[in-house]
């Protein structure tokens, strides 16, 4: 099944955003709305919901709790003002205002135990491992790597060895076939990586 | 604990016992359907030396070498169909087998990712069947050689211009992919909607793993000291 984010947000200018950063890295469908009507849909993988969008009462936020967790749909806060702190441990996940892209994704790509029936190994590598596994993915050399992420051949190789440890995956084309399905990277962007 | 392997026991108890020396069996040219023998008196109706194949035996169970059993340079030869016959097992039995598994896996399943298992595979194929090749058509000439030259007959001469210390330096580890294949099935790939296959791929993966791990120490532990023995003998006049 194909992932489906749920955007329910106010602010155009945030929908948007949000919308266009996980449909550029995910490939996931989004929708957006701006107030959390009578019955949310939960037809999807995640829900993106600013905690304070209108007509979200805290009575509503329960029930929207506990039907995300029948439906096995994840809820993710989003949050750029103040929400006391047993509100935020509703959610799943907390996405902030200040996240990086890569933050957000790594965020958004932990799955819901339904869709993988497994935990998501890409959810516990660094941001900076996610960087080298796709540049290992577009087959660039640990000199490549180096490069391009500014640091040195010595700690892409030691990325590299980590990102092996904790897949249990060491040729390139293994790391590719990972990042392939775990969407890290679109195969079309992908050339003569397997050997 | 297991015991090691002697010539006198009978054949048959002992592939009841270890059914994974059918494999081993096979490649010394040994049909089933030998009764009662001992394996001194299989080996014997099939022209395989005894203490060649005990030692194999042993290693396949994780015992050590017989303390009676002698091997010297004379196993050599035997040793090499051996080996031979073990590559064409790999290359054009198991490997092609495995790969049909997974094409019938990709079409019992309803994820299109499967498809780069394939592709992941065939790879696979391509470097097993370099590293074997180059076995066949530069290690065991030059060993037979070798063995001609020790037995002061005509032999050839480029196929000398080798040596065992460049097989070891590039006898290189062609299981990683396997476990790279193993993670990717176990951990990474989600449900799919076939379990038949992709079990079967991985029970299949396993044996073969085991299979390469014990044909390269039979490699690294039996064919390359030997090896070195010869080449010692001949060590000046090269």
């Amino acid at each position: 099944m194909k992932n489906r984010v749920l955007i329910i947000e106010a602010s155009d200018i945030i929908r948007r955003g949000l919308k266009g950063i996980i449909e550029n890295h995910l490939h996931y469908d989004v929708e957006t709305t701006e107030r959390a009507g009578q019955v949310i849909d939960l037809h999807c993988s995640t829900v993106i919901i600013n905690p304070g969008v209108a007509g979200l009462t805290e009575e509503r936020l329960r029930q929207l709790r506990i039907d995300a967790t029948n439906s096995n749909v994840r809820l993710l806060a989003l949050v750029y003002a103040y929400f006391d702190a047993e509100i935020l441990s509703t959610f799943d996940d907390i996405i902030f205002i200040n996240d990086t892209e890569m933050q957000l994704v790594s965020k958004l790509r932990r799955q819901p135990a339904k869709d993988s029936g497994l935990p998501d190994e890409a959810a516990t590598l660094s941001e900076r491992e996610l960087d080298v596994l796709q540049l290992v993915a577009k087959g660039c050399s640990n000199k490549e790597i180096a490069d391009k992420l500014n640091i040195s051949i010595h700690t892409s190789i030691s990325h590299r060895k980590n990102i092996t440890a904790k897949l249990g995956i060491k040729s390139a084309s293994g790391l590719t076939i990972y990042a392939i399905i775990n969407k890290l990277v679109n195969p079309d962007e992908l050339y003569n990586s397997f050997t | 604990m297991d015991k090691y392997i002697s010539g006198s026991a009978r054949l048959a108890d002992i592939i009841m016992k270890h059914e994974r020396l059918l494999l081993v069996i096979e490649r010394f040219g040994i049909r089933l359907g030998f009764g009662d023998r001992s394996i001194r008196e299989v080996c014997l109706a099939n022209g395989v030396n005894e203490a060649l194949a005990l030692a194999v035996m042993n290693l396949f169970i994780r015992q050590p070498i017989p303390p009676d059993i002698h091997l010297d340079t004379g196993i050599l030869s035997g040793l090499m169909d051996y080996l031979r016959n073990a590559h064409r097992y790999f290359l054009e039995e198991k490997l092609p087998y495995i790969s049909e598994l997974i094409d019938r896996f990709i079409s019992h399943t309803e994820n299109p990712d499967t498809r780069l298992l394939q592709q992941f595979f065939k790879g696979y194929e391509r470097e097993v069947d370099e590293h074997m090749r180059l076995e066949n058509s530069t290690v065991f000439p030059y060993v037979k050689a070798l063995l001609y030259k020790d037995s002061g007959q005509p032999h050839d001469h480029a196929a000398l211009k080798y040596s065992i210390a460049d097989f070891e330096a590039h006898h290189s580890d062609i299981e990683e992919k396997l476990e790279d294949l193993t993670h990717l099935l176990i951990k990474h790939f989600p449900p799919t909607k076939d379990r038949f296959y992709r079990n079967l791929i991985l029970l299949e993966l396993f044996e073969l793993q085991y299979d390469l791990n014990d044909h390269g120490k039979i490699e690294d532990h039996i064919l390359t000291p030997l090896v070195k023995q010869l080449e010692d003998r001949h060590i000046n006049e090269k």
